[in-house]
């Protein structure tokens, strides 16, 4: 196998872990930031209460 | 509210300890990056192009490996936790054990999904064909579809306690498979995959194996790191989702002078109330 063809099956393996822990890090931070607002309504809910 | 249950940063904004601060998942996410970075600048930098037939895209090793070590170790934390969690019984549901369970085989399936993508391109690299049924890859593609069907099952039970039995039960039994998969290289040697890491050594230069080590090093900082942050989550949800329900139930039984899941003067727990929806073992 030629190194120019070499190139682009390891640079697709890597693309393909670096888009996987990308989503990975996008989705939690994305349920962080669902907790987070979650929080912020309890917290007025709390305070309505008091 | 436990003072356990406070220092969950979502909720509290107790300060960490200098050495909660060291294991907290920002932390760990911090050092798997940078321990990540180093392997891939190893690989690249410093071990030699492989001077068999693989040539440079034996680079993809360097990666797909220590991933597929982590969804094995990913599945090894589930089996662990479901044994915890099972020793602990249903009460115990929505638990650290159960959570960490949950988010073992979730994580676990991730990786097993982003080493089988990879194992793929390797393999047209290496023997031109993106699939072979041969033992390594069968017992994977098998291990990843038994804990596939793990979130099948827990779908499938309604009552929480007996979701958490039956989820740790299929995860003790799934793990059957992974010794399977581990050793299908070692005792079936027709198949094509290589065998790197022998007992009798690792069969490439130390670089190559610094390397692989300091990747997978890195890849296993990641686990920790996530699994680290969706149990905070996990946990944060479930207390969340009970205090919520506790303003409810305050609320459609009337006026509510104290403030749910927080002991205050004039609240439940001044008057000897049990404080409902707020202990940690609750469903």
């Amino acid at each position: 196998m030629s190194i120019e063809e070499a190139v682009w099956y390891v640079a697709a393996a890597y693309a393909v872990v670096l888009a996987g822990v990308l989503a990975l890090l996008a989705y939690t931070a994305r349920r962080t930031q669902r907790l987070g607002r979650q929080v912020r309504e309890l917290r007025k809910a709390l305070e309505r209460d008091e | 509210m436990t003072a356990d249950e406070t220092r969950n940063p979502c909720i509290s904004a107790v300060p960490m300890s200098p050495r909660e601060r060291l294991y907290s998942a920002p932390a760990l996410f911090l050092w798997a990056a940078l321990v990540l970075v180093a392997g891939v600048l190893l690989a690249f930098l410093v071990a030699p192009i492989d001077a068999s037939s693989m040539g440079f895209s034996q680079k993809i090793f360097y990666f797909h490996a220590p991933i597929a070590e982590t969804a094995l170790v990913a599945f090894g934390v589930s089996f662990v936790s479901a044994i915890v969690s099972l020793r602990r019984g249903a009460e115990h549901a929505s638990g650290v054990g159960e959570q960490l369970e949950v988010a073992a085989v979730r994580l676990g399936l991730v990786f097993s999904g982003l080493v089988l993508v990879t194992g793929m391109i390797w393999g047209r690299a290496a023997w031109g064909v993106w699939w072979a049924w041969e033992p390594r890859l069968t017992t994977f593609l098998l291990a990843v579809l038994v804990y596939a069907a793990y979130f099948v099952v827990r779908a499938a039970v309604d009552d929480e306690g007996r979701r958490a039995v039956v989820g740790s039960v299929y995860a003790i039994v799934a793990f059957v498979t992974v010794p399977i998969t581990f050793f299908a290289t070692r005792y079936l040697p027709e198949g094509l995959h290589p065998v790197v890491i022998t007992s009798s050594g690792a069969r490439m230069e130390g670089s190559m194996v610094l390397a692989f080590v300091v990747c997978t090093a890195g890849m296993l900082l990641l686990l920790a790191a996530l699994l680290r942050t969706e149990v905070t989550i996990a946990r944060a949800q479930a207390h969340v989702s009970r205090v919520k329900e506790e303003i409810e139930r305050r609320q459609a039984a009337g006026p509510a002078p104290d403030r749910a899941g927080v002991a205050t003067p004039g609240g439940a727990a001044e008057r000897g109330e049990p404080m409902e929806g707020t202990g940690r073992s609750t469903r």
